[in-house]
């Protein structure tokens, strides 16, 4: 246990800020609503009375208070972790453990350290129900952010019922959402690669349909369109390893085949001119041996002028 | 064994491989401590600095795995990430 517990200046740090932002809720709806910060309660209420019952204007409140309530987690969260904890990094198996990446992330540990932070149904706050409550023991229009599902408890010390019962809401729409949703990309994938059944790239990088139409002029994946080749601009992991890339490839071969001259003409061109149409769409580099992307052009200048300063 | 041993005997006769890389704990984890443990060495096969992990056999890009595939044949790539010695009618076609 002693691996989730927070210094006492830790702990107090937390406390005060969370303190601190016990009225959030009522400054930021009230300046949402166009009152004052600190405006009175029942004049707040009168227009809240509106903005509940319009689905836009509750959304828009609602992404006012999440990114309010957004800044006040990430503040607490930056307060407490990881300097705070009682035990430090590799004496810490719970961070050790999410750290090295053997199980769990960060947000178990603040979860359990810290806050859990705001509770999000598809991608709102916890829902108002007609009686502009969140829950029946809350007040109607209660402001606080509490009410909209903002918890503030962690694991190690409990949650309440009310925060347990949004945080159950949103647990489940997790789970509803892979059961679900799984089922239906599933069928959604199958309809899509059922129209995409006729496609095949041609020899000229082309993707055509089963007619010849032209669906991509120039398909290119890692293994496939060397332009698009992960290490090609590792030129550091290159240099270094010289020699076993000359055993490898033999590159003196393709000497004779590079066309030194048709592509860098055209890339001038393309300088003068900022319109024109990139390199690789004249010179197709699976025809001409030197044709490069101006990006990889770019790159190769970069380190090549850095190795003969 | 240690992988320098692995990586120095399947590169035997040719160019060893080099490479930088970065451990999955970063190096502001290790507060206050002098410590190179995020970075990986490995020059000239041999393994100078770092932790091996996640980043450099898992699924993580430029990863230890992942950098020794250009460097070496396939076959020589094949021995690497398995257990498996390379079969010496493969070697005897493939190998210059």
């Amino acid at each position: 246990m002693d691996d989730l517990i927070l210094t006492q200046t830790g702990d107090g740090n937390r406390r005060k800020i969370l303190g601190q932002a016990k009225d959030l809720g009522h400054s930021v709806s009230s300046t949402f609503v166009g009152l004052s910060p600190k405006a009175e309660k029942a004049a707040l209420i009168s227009k809240l009375r509106k903005v509940i019952r319009d689905d836009k204007e509750l959304g828009k409140l609602d992404n006012a208070m999440k990114s309010d309530t957004n800044k006040l987690t990430t503040a607490v969260l930056d307060s407490c972790l990881p300097h705070a904890l009682q035990r430090k990094f590799p004496a810490n198996h719970m961070s050790l453990m999410t750290q090295s990446g053997a199980k769990g992330s960060n947000v178990n540990l603040s979860q359990i350290t810290c806050l859990l932070g705001q509770q999000e149904l598809e991608g709102r706050r916890v829902p108002v129900m007609v009686s502009g409550k969140t829950l029946p023991s809350f007040q109607p229009f209660d402001t606080s952010a509490r009410a909209g599902g903002y918890i503030t408890q962690r694991f190690l010390t409990g949650i309440k019922p009310q925060e347990f019962f949004f945080h159950c809401m949103a647990g489940r729409e997790g789970l509803v959402d892979t059961a679900v949703k799984t089922s239906r990309a599933g069928y959604l994938q199958r309809c899509i690669i059922k129209h995409l059944e006729g496609l095949r790239v041609n020899y000229d990088q082309t993707v055509r349909n089963f007619d010849g139409s032209v669906v991509q002029f120039h398909y290119g994946e890692d293994s496939l369109d060397v332009t698009k080749q992960p290490y090609l601009t590792k030129f550091d992991f290159v240099a270094r390893n010289f020699s076993g890339f000359l055993e490898k490839h033999n590159p003196w071969a393709a000497t004779t085949a590079v066309d030194n001259d048709k592509a860098p003409r055209l890339l001038k061109k393309l300088h003068k001119n900022a319109n024109m149409d990139p390199v690789l769409s004249f010179l197709n580099p699976s025809r001409y041996l030197g044709a490069v992307s101006e990006e990889f052009n770019k790159k190769l200048e970069e380190v090549s002028s850095s190795f003969f300063r | 064994m240690k992988i320098s041993t692995v990586l120095k005997n399947l590169t035997r006769g040719k160019s060893p491989l080099s490479m930088r890389g970065k451990a999955k704990i970063p190096q502001k984890a290790w507060r206050g401590k002098d410590c190179e443990e995020s970075g990986i060495i490995f020059e000239s096969g041999e393994l100078v600095v770092g932790v091996l992990d996640k980043n450099q056999f898992g699924a993580s890009e430029f990863s230890l795995v992942h950098v020794s595939f250009p460097h070496f044949s396939f076959v020589t790539f094949d021995c690497f990430i398995s257990d498996t010695l390379p079969h010496p009618g493969l070697l005897r076609t493939l190998r210059p």
